[in-house]
């Protein structure tokens, strides 16, 4: 506890978050012209191209930086998406469905139900791309404020769920086949044919399900609701957010039962019958409908917020809820703010090739020293932890990881799918502390407009004993998998004898 | 006339109820249009186009998965937000007010409007600059020299906009549009070449043409109308003589100005600068980075002016002034959302082409030639730009059917891309399908609180008509005088068959 208190003391220290990366950004420039200027290069380890340092002080750049600004700032991956998502939620709030809908049931409930519920629901929301990052918290937010519980909690435990949670799940998603079929490439180099199926972790992802869930909410409740103490809402927050649910609501949520009901069913005929229109015309899967996630809840929460607003009469006329799409949007405008400066520092510290020297070295400095297997293979987990800091991309990172680790590891007889499970599991415990993540400006948006002046350092702090306890946790079940020989998937044991390889 | 069409336009609900609504028609037009089996043969390509039903899986599909994408697709909201940042701190310090205010308050009346409007219709030379810089200056200035805000706003719109097939130099539209024109000439003569600087001549004599039409209509037709503006509180406008304080921190503005402007010609003035194409040593890549050079530089002023003037303390000031910025833009958000949408289900139903290929074959079938039917060309144009914005696509598909029929009668491919443009710009301005507008009612609003679209309209149309008539009238010189419309390129050629010789 103490030691939280430093860490968010000095982190109080910590710039505006926006000023913070306009800062970073200049590192990255001055940065990236001293490693040019040394001739940093290394082999990429999977191609084995050359990749050098690019100094960020040259025309070439300047002119990119310059003429296609509007286009990096709106290319920033989230954007449009949180965009999409504010309109459908800044209705659905300002109706009052959700703290209507909600606020009572949730003030019943005994306590670490509400966190085990947003845990779990963030753990699983990550088979919908990117919608869980936008939608659950701010939603875990409101709720929490319905529930008279501290909101930045509420966030705290949706982001730890979602982004420290997403190497596991119940289900394969779409990042499983794209890191198996690096890791296949990266085992034929030593066994050719070596298949890595997309369930390689499969039972590994399912055992993490319920042990992150509980561990998350018990880190929100023991240790981050004690620390934030009692929230006071602030002025500037609208107070039909927390309005308590009287006997009108009654009528009105019964109402939007009804048109929630007309939706799911509207949904389910998009989706269910063969050829549905959200099914992939050639191959059938789900594809189409986990990428149309985003369009679907800024629909649903727009049109369940106008229903409940005409009957609960804080809708009266069309322009009524243009104004709560409005006024939601408003409430976004730092989040505009962070994106700008977080698109263009994501920007050049991808065109300076920092990250990627950044993943090889580390990757050659730990091959050389020389650990066992199980250490190394902690040290691994570790390291990936660490570059997760600065290169948040999972396939991109792994592409330069696997070709290096995934035949070595093999000769020491860890099997390939092994690998990639430690990986994720580093790869995911340090998501929610990295500065990086593009998922950090919704975040802070978010909480700022619960407790003004909410810092990047305070997030931060709030989000550490969460990596602190996933990253052991998730190294534990892996290393007990290792142990008892449990296989991580459907044929996917977790050693190897190179003697005889694995047929999988 | 005009508070006719001003009542009968402010009956439309809302802009964002109009284009929900609209949307809507559109989606009922496109199955009907499906339904019918309506189609048409692209003149360039040769294909066959059919209405897209809106209600096929394959559409639905596609609006839900790519929903967000369809959004920050929409191509003025990113430029509008990054410049907005800018301007933000820009104008929430009072730079913008104070520099303006003194400049502009000893302008005579008509002056400042065609100041306003030539600046707009050189301002095409940076893309999208014109719409996001100039309009709401025209509006700050107007206010700041103690006039009505609309009517800087429309002349400004009307210069940048309307104005648009005017210039003094080459834009990047020409080398589009020429090699449309050159694709559709070559079908009936191989080897046919159409310059970008076809229209040049014809550019440049509409540039003081259009100014004047402006400052006309602005000070004869749009400020009687609109009459004295009441201050809108929370608008900054400067009506008072800057402070000491003010004057000084001006005085620190205009020499970091100074110091701007050197850097920024440092980058672009030398050989083998930055800024410059590293190929052609053109300044195109210049061109492209106004907006973030604008950006970047009002945002920079803005906070040394207010640090100067005490108005920003501590970098957080200047946070809080463009987060503010950005809050004002919510509204601006959600149009763009819905018209970024309106205009996907117009692409994707294939309906502007369709209308475009229907209004060629009806002029073609129409049976008049020569000079009059390319005045005619004018008109479709003109319309068709009311519902197909993008000038590029609807000369790729007008051109295939235009400029082989006047090359027949005798006159130049060049003549025709020409008249294609006057009626391509000038209903720009009245169309709340061009993908500016929602941006320009928007800054106009904050001068006129629930401005709606019919009071817009009105406001835009007799610049509208005034630019036609005095482009139509332009080009009508050039073509019976016989003068180059460009370099080396006259308004008339040999007839290619011998049907009917003009010349």
């Amino acid at each position: 506890m103490a030691l939280l208190d430093r860490i968010e003391r000095w982190a109080s220290l910590i710039p505006h978050p926006v000023l913070l990366f306009c800062w970073l950004t200049l590192f990255v420039l001055v940065a990236s012209a001293v490693a040019a200027a040394f001739g940093l290069e290394a082999r990429h380890p999977a191609t084995g191209d050359p990749v050098a340092a690019d100094s960020l002080l040259q025309g070439r750049h300047l002119r990119r930086l310059l003429s296609e600004m509007p286009q990096i700032f709106t290319a920033f991956p989230p954007f449009g998406s949180v965009l999409t998502i504010v309109i459908g939620l800044g209705i659905a709030e300002r109706s009052g469905l959700i703290a209507g809908s909600l606020g009572d049931l949730l003030r019943r409930a005994p306590p670490p139900l509400l966190p085990l519920a947003v845990v779990f629901a963030g753990i699983l929301s990550s088979i919908a791309v990117d919608a869980g990052f936008l939608v659950l918290p701010p939603l875990a937010a409101a709720l929490f404020a319905a529930a008279g519980r501290h909101p930045v909690a509420g966030i705290a435990a949706a982001y730890a769920g979602v982004s420290g949670g997403f190497s596991a799940n119940l289900l394969i998603t779409g990042l499983d086949p794209l890191l198996a079929g690096l890791t296949q490439a990266a085992a034929a180099l030593l066994v050719p044919g070596y298949t890595v199926l997309a369930t390689a972790n499969w039972f590994l992802m399912v055992t993490f399900v319920p042990a992150l869930a509980i561990a998350g909410a018990l880190v929100t409740t023991r240790l981050i609701e004690p620390r934030l103490g009692q929230w006071v809402a602030p002025e500037s927050l609208d107070g039909l957010l927390l309005a308590p649910a009287d006997r009108r609501d009654r009528a009105a949520l019964v109402r939007t039962g009804w048109a929630a009901l007309g939706l799911l069913a509207g949904l389910a005929l998009l989706v269910v019958p063969p050829g549905a229109v959200l099914r992939d015309p050639s191959s059938g899967s789900l594809e189409p409908l986990f990428q149309a996630v985003v369009a679907i809840i800024a629909l649903s929460l727009a049109i369940l917020g106008i229903v409940y607003g005409r009957a609960r009469g804080t809708i009266r006329t069309s322009s009524d809820a243009v104004h709560m799409a409005e006024r939601g949007l408003a409430d976004m405008a730092i989040y505009i703010l962070l994106a700008f400066v977080a698109a263009h520092f994501l920007a050049l510290f991808a065109w300076s090739n920092l990250g990627t020297l950044m993943a090889i070295g580390g990757g050659g400095l730990l091959r050389a020293s020389g650990l066992g297997p199980v250490p190394l293979l902690l040290g691994f987990i570790l390291l990936c932890g660490l570059i997760n800091l600065f290169m948040t991309s999972a396939s991109a990172k792994w592409a330069l990881l696997a070709p290096v680790f995934v035949p070595m590891f093999m000769g020491a007889g860890l099997s390939p799918e092994l690998t990639q499970a430690a990986y994720r599991v580093g790869d995911s415990a340090t998501n929610i502390i990295a500065p990086t993540m593009v998922y950090v400006p919704i975040i802070l948006a978010v909480a700022m407009r619960y407790v003004p002046g909410f810092g990047l350092g305070q997030l931060m702090a709030t989000m550490l004993p969460y990596a602190l306890v996933f990253l052991p946790l998730m190294s534990g079940i892996l290393l007990l998998f290792l142990a008892l020989d449990i296989p991580l998937g459907p044929g996917a044991p977790p050693s190897v004898s190179l003697a005889a390889p694995s047929p999988s | 006339m005009l508070d006719w069409i001003e009542r009968i336009g402010n009956r439309l609900p809302s802009a964002i109820m109009l284009f929900l609504w609209l949307s809507l028609l559109l989606v009922l037009i496109s199955v009907v249009a499906s339904l019918a089996g309506l189609a048409g043969t692209h003149p360039g390509t040769g294909e066959t186009v059919q209405a897209v039903n809106l209600l096929s899986a394959e559409t639905v599909r596609r609006f839900l998965v790519e929903m967000p994408r369809t959004f920050t697709g929409f191509p003025p909201l990113g430029t509008v937000l990054t410049v907005m940042i800018g301007i933000g701190i820009a104008e929430r310090t009072g730079l913008i007010a104070a520099a303006l205010g003194g400049m502009v308050r000893r302008v005579p009346g008509p002056f400042l409007a065609f100041a306003i409007t030539l600046a707009g219709i050189l301002s095409s030379l940076a893309v999208d600059a014109g719409y996001v810089v100039l309009v709401p200056l025209g509006a700050a200035l107007f206010a700041a020299a103690g006039r009505h805000p609309l009517a800087g706003l429309a002349a400004a719109f009307a210069g940048t906009s309307g104005g648009y097939s005017a210039n003094l130099l080459v834009t990047s539209l020409d080398p589009l549009l020429g090699g449309i024109s050159q694709t559709a000439a070559q079908m009936l003569l191989p080897g046919y070449e159409v310059l970008a600087t076809a229209n040049w001549f014809l550019m440049i004599a509409l540039v003081p043409m259009f100014s004047l039409a402006g400052a006309f209509v602005t000070t004869r037709i749009i400020e009687p109308r609109l009459g004295t503006w009441e201050p809108v509180p929370g608008v900054p406008v400067s009506a008072e003589l800057p402070t000491a304080a003010e004057t000084r921190a001006l005085r620190v503005t205009g020499w970091w100005t100074l110091g701007l402007v050197a850097v920024i010609a440092a980058l672009v003035v030398p050989d083998g600068a930055p800024l410059k194409d590293p190929a052609t040593g053109r300044i195109e890549p210049f061109f492209q980075a106004i907006v973030a050079i604008t950006a970047l530089g009002l945002g920079f002023l803005g906070i040394v002016y207010g640090r100067a003037s005490g108005q920003i303390r501590s970098s957080n000031d200047a946070i809080a002034m463009s987060e503010d910025a950005m809050r004002t833009m919510a509204s601006y958000i959600l149009l763009a959302f819905v018209a970024a949408h309106f205009l996907a289900f117009f692409a994707w139903s294939n309906l502007g082409i369709l209308l475009a290929i229907a209004g060629g074959d009806m002029l073609r079938a129409s049976g008049i030639g020569g000079i009059p039917l390319l005045l005619l060309v004018v008109l479709t144009s003109a319309f068709i730009n009311l519902f197909l914005g993008s000038a590029s696509a609807k000369w790729a598909l007008l051109a295939p059917v235009f400029i082989p029929m006047f090359m027949l009668v005798g006159i130049t491919p060049e003549a025709t891309q020409a008249a294609y443009r006057i009626g391509d710009s000038v209903t720009n301005i009245i169309t709340p399908l061009m993908s500016y507008f929602p941006l320009v009612l928007v800054a106009a609003q904050r001068y006129m609180p629930g401005l709606g679209i019919g009071s817009m309209i009105a406001t835009m149309l007799p610049f509208s008509i005034a630019f036609l008539v005095v482009g139509i009238g332009t080009l009508l010189l050039f073509l019976l005088a016989g003068i180059p419309i460009g370099p080396g390129t006259l308004p008339f050629m040999d007839p290619i068959a011998p049907t009917g010789a003009t010349s």
